[in-house]
């Protein structure tokens, strides 16, 4: 493993993965530090479930080995799962139990649980445990599974889709959740599709795009492009003024994106548009969602 | 203990009906058995002729004997485990054992439970050791009632519990294998039904085998037919003959499937 200046509690070098010929992981590194707080971004299909399933040892990898903290035997994957709590991407519950049994059954393989933890999900998901789980609809079998997830007190909690299926109050729930494990010191490795959520919850964020990692300075150069740019959403009525030569604009239902050439700095070119008196006028960090998108046109991400 | 206790949810009530059905199939057999006895007796010559194989033959034979207690007891080899512990009893293993992890893999709740922090090979042991009490308690409880309604119906005769019991291991250790068999082929296929075809298949080909006449030695069904649990019934096999003869080879084919079922399983992805 290649060393590093911070205290990484999962280490994952050259990992790939290949399903029927097709590879899903290409030589993909990987790197948690403790207490961090880390999500993961890929279109459908890319491999963000696979990648999980890898480091925990569900799926046998094809190249590659995984480390968790100091002393670590690399290939131990029972050691990782001691060490990880995790949410499948899937309700993946035995809806032939009650709720308690399945409760029960997923707690009781982890020594120790987090009392606080387990208090706030119990408030935060209340559900008839004594109902068999086939008769929960999707919402609630995520909320078990979310407290069966949750409660141990592990230091790693690797979460596929967290808030999938919640309304937006229990995501917002669940959020203040993980904040609270964070502020706890637990180490969050999680993937959504939920973007605006994972700008919030997530101090980094990594993008899986054709079977690697996408991390720090290798997504630098696209996010400062996208940092140059100015989105605008013009009240209506109104229509773009004369702009200097070299700036190309894109035109979205909700707006205009403008890419300035590399001698227009953004604050100059949003002035130009301040007269107009815009709905929204942005320019600096890009939003998650365009930066995803322009990472996945990989190379033809004129726009978002 | 905790995926055994899991797993005995998911199977008890396919259990109990299980039970009940070899139950059921013992009472009714042995209230006939008067009625059918004083049939054999007026027309054995007939029966015998109209059996087509050499071991029918034997079978009709056996319970035709002048001796009423080698009758009867051929009557229970031939019924209580010759026909239901190789039928039920097989059924059962399949039903049970096809399921093991293709049913887990089927509703995708194999994710969650290999991402427990337990090692696959204790979960595949907790599950195989809690299905292998599941289709062999049935038969010794089963057997085991086979005195008390012998004496319930009246009946004169004189069984023993020993060649019971040892005719109920045999025949424990017989389904077993096919159990095995069963959470082998589990490891192979995604779908449930995919492994109940093939296991079904496999003993639908070795059923035909066993009545054709040549090839009939190479069946395994030839391991626990009426040949074997006369012998046994009638007090004419040791514990340890019965071992040495057949009981040691199933226990070796059995462990030689959990082996095969433990390195499949450990090498499988989700």
């Amino acid at each position: 493993m290649k060393p590093s200046s911070h205290k990484a509690l999962l280490q994952a070098e050259g990992l790939s993965k290949a399903f029927n010929g097709t590879p899903v992981l290409r030589d993909l590194d990987l790197e948690i530090e403790q207490g961090a707080c880390l999500g993961l971004v890929g279109p459908n299909g890319t491999g963000k479930s696979t990648l999980f399933r890898c480091l925990l040892g569900l799926v046998h990898l094809d190249e590659g080995r995984v480390c968790l903290g100091d002393g670590h035997i690399p290939g131990n994957s029972l050691g990782i799962r001691k060490a990880a709590s995790f949410l499948p991407g899937e309700n993946t519950l035995y809806d032939f139990l009650k709720g308690r049994e399945v409760l029960d059954f997923g707690l009781s393989f982890y020594s120790r649980m987090d009392p606080e933890v387990e208090e706030l999900c119990a408030q935060a998901f209340p559900l008839p445990l004594e109902q068999k789980v086939r008769t929960y609809s999707a919402g609630m079998k995520q909320q078990l599974a979310l407290r069966i997830a949750l409660s141990p007190e592990v230091p790693l909690l690797i979460l596929d889709e967290p808030d999938k299926a919640l309304d937006p109050n229990l995501r917002e729930i669940l959020h203040s959740i993980l904040h609270r494990l964070r502020e706890k010191g637990r180490t969050l490795f999680l993937a959504t599709h939920h973007l605006d959520d994972l700008d919030t919850i997530a101090e980094d964020v990594t993008f899986l795009i054709h079977g690697k990692l996408l991390r720090g300075e290798a997504i630098t150069p696209t996010r400062k492009r996208l940092e140059q740019r100015v989105r605008v959403q013009l009240r209506e009525g109104c229509s773009l003024p004369p702009l200097p030569q070299g700036v190309s604009v894109h035109a979205y239902p909700q707006g205009f994106v403008l890419d300035p050439p590399p001698t227009l700095p953004p604050n100059e070119l949003a002035a130009l548009l301040l007269p107009l008196d815009p709905i929204r006028l942005e320019f600096g960090k890009p939003p998650l969602l365009e930066l995803y998108q322009a990472l996945k046109n990989h190379g033809k991400d004129q726009a978002p | 203990m905790k995926i055994s206790k899991k797993t005995w949810i998911e199977i008890r009530g396919m259990t109990f009906v299980y039970f009940l059905l070899l139950e059921v199939l013992l009472i009714a057999t042995l209230q006939y058995w008067p009625q059918i006895r004083e049939a054999l007796e007026k027309n054995t010559g007939v029966f015998v002729n109209l059996m087509p194989g050499d071991f029918l033959k034997r079978i009709v034979r056996g319970m035709a004997n002048k001796s009423p207690d080698f009758a009867y007891r051929a009557y229970i080899a031939t019924e209580q485990f010759f026909r239901s512990v190789n039928i039920v009893g097989i059924a059962a293993a399949v039903l049970l054992g096809t399921g093991t992890i293709a049913r887990e893999r089927e509703n995708r709740t194999l994710e969650f439970l290999l991402s427990r922090p337990v090692k696959r090979s204790s979960i595949l042991w907790s599950k195989t050791w809690c299905l292998m009490l599941a289709v062999t308690i049935p038969i010794f409880l089963s057997s085991a009632t086979i005195i008390p309604i012998t004496k319930m119906l009246g009946f004169p005769y004189q069984l023993e519990w020993g060649p019971i019991f040892l005719a109920s291991f045999h025949g424990c250790l017989f389904v077993l294998l096919f159990l095995l068999i069963a959470i082998s082929a589990s490891t192979l296929f995604r779908a449930q039904v995919h492994v109940a075809f093939f296991v079904g298949g496999l003993i639908v080909t070795e059923v035909g085998i066993y009545f054709i006449k040549g090839l009939r030695e190479t069946s395994l069904f030839m391991l626990s037919d009426f040949d074997v649990y006369m012998p046994i019934l009638a007090g004419n096999r040791s514990a340890l003959s019965i071992f040495f003869t057949w009981d040691l080879w199933l226990l070796l084919a059995i462990l030689l499937l959990y082996w095969f079922t433990l390195h499949r399983f450990k090498k499988m992805d989700l």
